[in-house]
């Protein structure tokens, strides 16, 4: 709790208040933009975040305080910097250790807070999970039910088969 | 118990597909079979050792015999040494010693298709002596006979769409495209609780939003094509966004990890792996330097959609394309009348089986290896790199040493660079593949021209025919071809240890 007015508060959809760096908190475009639009007094306020409880909402913000530093994503090349290596950095690595329903809510929650570099990891995560399983065990990997005749399973096998390379 | 109860009942589906698959129960199987009640009529008589076999083999083999001897040297072969070093394969057993019939003939398919024809043999006899009909086994497991759904759309007939709603659905059979149809409005389905009063387990990949769920499954894409491809059998609503999400697929085209982005249609540097221009020994250094750095990945390239290629799916698939995530292999395999004795008289003459092979690698860099040795696949493709090429000493005895006669080159795709989309230069025909290479002596280098072709059940432009292949004497400035009679197409093998080749 420096200078007041680094300093600026959220609210979880839980009605948790958190109090966090303004610099850490514009990680996320949403309230990046949110703050700049609002006049400077108002920055006291708090900031209603209501599609993220305050579990989820830490979490990401623990997430932005590692990457305060980073450059910040501009807003047209999503394209490109998704070309970069399939690689997560190993911070990030060990921040993604967590159940996947959590997985899951720190990926909505950065879709929501328009965090990229946050959703980029959060999906290639879930995209590590999905690579070299069969699908069986992808199925089992995420609880999900086949709903394939087997006619239908064998049917879709065979359109796809050229690709397993 | 729920979940073990209806594990078994998985387990018994597939089962009894399986047997129903090929009526000819293998003898290691039999043990497992009397647990189910099911009827096996087939499974008795002929799974028990048919000692009394020996003379009908001698007539079955021969002619069964042939159909193998053609069939995967000209198609199949590639997927059996495929799946041999790939290790995650799902017909892949951890290596033993073979038991049934099947396992016999499908160890012998492979030591065939590697040219250790002895071993092979040999096999193949065992496998008759254990079973008579296994060649039929065989036929049944690896290529069942169906009709490919997608040979009834010829890439390059017009496409005829019967509603708008389907357009996404082009470049699909019929058939195909009706089951995707009915996919469309499904989400994907939680399993069920375990138990009535449970909760059901989470399913959080269910509830994600579509957007996000394409882009989960785009990084799949880009982190490996196959288990991407592989979702599409989880269930259906992945199934259908796998089949026609084009926004992934155009990712995946344009982009340089598989895609044309990464292909070269103009030499990208010279035959010694240099950067264009730098030894003058090529006229012309190309205008936009970038583009020509290995490092820097192009611009994104724009692809358009032709009616060639109604989706990028679908050129994705066709569009010739060189593939970075392994190598090509040429095995030639032939046989020549060995030199008998004069002074003796036998009764058989000697015959010279002669294997040796070629491979490909090719670098995003605009670069190549090729390699004429007689050292078997798994000896090579680990050191199929290009440090070990012109290498000052290469120790005997030492796994490298393969790579002794290893030449470097260069390769280029023929048709319009997307790069340079100058209108002067005429389009070229598209599909051929030009390699130049050193010669085995400085005053030479190689040309060898190739076209796409596909082998293998739904593979596309993962074989190299050979077109020509020339010889320039620098010296006197001479083309000389090379005969081809022995020589064999390539065949594209994926080596995990490649990676992507990025």
């Amino acid at each position: 709790m420096s200078a007041p007015p680094a300093n600026i508060t959220l609210t979880s959809s839980d009605g948790v208040d958190i109090s966090v760096e303004r610099q850490v908190a514009e990680r996320s475009i949403l309230i990046k933009n949110l703050l700049d639009d609002l006049p400077e007094e108002a920055n006291t306020e708090s900031i209603p975040i209501p599609n993220v409880n305050e579990v989820v909402l830490k979490k990401v913000l623990e997430w932005c305080e590692h990457h305060k530093k980073d450059p910040p994503a501009s807003a047209d090349d999503d394209a490109d910097s998704r070309k970069k290596s399939t690689d997560i950095d190993e911070w990030d690595q060990k921040f993604m250790q967590v159940d996947q329903e959590m997985l899951f809510e720190i990926i909505l929650a950065a879709n929501y807070l328009d965090i990229k570099a946050l959703l980029d990891v959060g999906c290639k995560t879930v995209a590590n999970m999905i690579k070299g399983k069969t699908p069986d065990e992808i199925r089992k990997t995420f609880n999900i039910q086949n709903d394939f005749t087997p006619e239908e399973e064998e049917q879709i096998r065979r359109e796809n088969e050229w690709a397993e390379e | 118990m729920n979940q073990t109860e209806a594990e078994l009942e998985n387990f018994r589906k597939r089962w009894q597909e399986e047997v129903s698959k090929k009526k000819q129960t293998t003898s290691s199987t039999t043990q497992r079979s009397s647990n189910f009640d099911s009827a096996l009529p087939a499974a008795g008589p002929s799974s028990s050792k048919r000692t009394a076999t020996q003379p009908p083999n001698a007539t079955y083999r021969p002619a069964d015999h042939g159909w193998e001897d053609i069939e995967p040297r000209s198609y199949h072969d590639l997927d059996e040494r495929e799946t041999g070093r790939r290790l995650d394969g799902e017909e892949t057993e951890a290596p033993r010693e073979p038991q049934s019939a099947l396992e016999h003939y499908e160890k012998a398919v492979e030591k065939e298709t590697q040219g250790s024809l002895g071993d092979s043999v040999n096999l193949y006899r065992k496998a008759f002596r254990l079973d008579h009909k296994v060649h039929e086994t065989y036929k049944n497991k690896h290529f069942p006979h169906v009709p490919k759904p997608q040979n009834s759309n010829p890439s390059n007939a017009p496409v005829t769409v019967p509603s708008t709603a389907h357009h996404s659905l082009y470049g699909l059979s019929a058939s195909m495209s009706d089951l995707l149809a009915e996919f469309s409005q499904l989400s994907i389905q939680g399993e069920p609780p375990p138990t009535d009063l449970s909760q059901p387990p989470p399913c959080p990949l269910s509830e994600i939003p579509e957007e996000l769920l394409i882009d989960i499954l785009l990084h799949t894409a880009l982190v490996d094509l196959a288990s991407f491809a592989r979702l599409a059998q989880v269930c259906k609503r992945l199934a259908y966004l796998v089949l026609t999400e084009d926004r992934i697929w155009k990712r995946i085209v344009t982009g340089h990890e598989y895609g044309f982005a990464a292909m070269r249609y103009r030499f990208g540097c010279t035959i010694k792996g240099k950067p264009l221009g730098d030894d003058g020994e090529d006229g012309y250094v190309l205008g936009s330097s970038s583009s020509d750095d290995p490092m820097s990945t192009p611009a994104t390239i724009s692809i358009p959609l032709t009616p060639a290629y109604p989706t990028y799916r679908h050129l994705f698939r066709q569009r010739p394309r060189i593939r970075f995530n392994g190598c090509y292999i040429s095995t030639v395999n032939y046989a020549r009348p060995g030199a008998s004795s004069p002074t003796h008289i036998t009764w058989n003459s000697p015959v010279l089986i002669v294997t040796y092979y070629r491979y490909l690698r090719f670098f995003r860099d605009g670069s190549v290896i090729s390699l004429l040795t007689t050292a078997e696949p798994a000896d090579v493709v680990h050191h199929l790199q290009k440090d070990a090429v012109h290498k000052e000493y290469y120790a005997p005895g030492l796994p490298g040493v393969c790579m002794k006669d290893a030449l470097s080159g260069r390769w280029r795709l023929s048709g319009p660079d997307p790069a340079f989309v100058v209108g002067d230069v005429e389009a070229e025909q598209e599909g051929d593949l030009h390699v130049e290479t050193e010669g085995v002596v400085p005053k030479y280098t190689y040309r060898m021209q190739f076209v796409f072709g596909s082998a293998g059940r739904g593979a596309r432009n993962n074989k190299l025919n050979w077109k020509g292949y020339w010889s320039y004497n620098k010296l006197t400035d001479d083309w000389a071809e090379f005969g081809l009679k022995n020589d064999r197409a390539f065949y594209w093998s994926r080596v995990k240890s490649y990676g992507t080749g990025l």
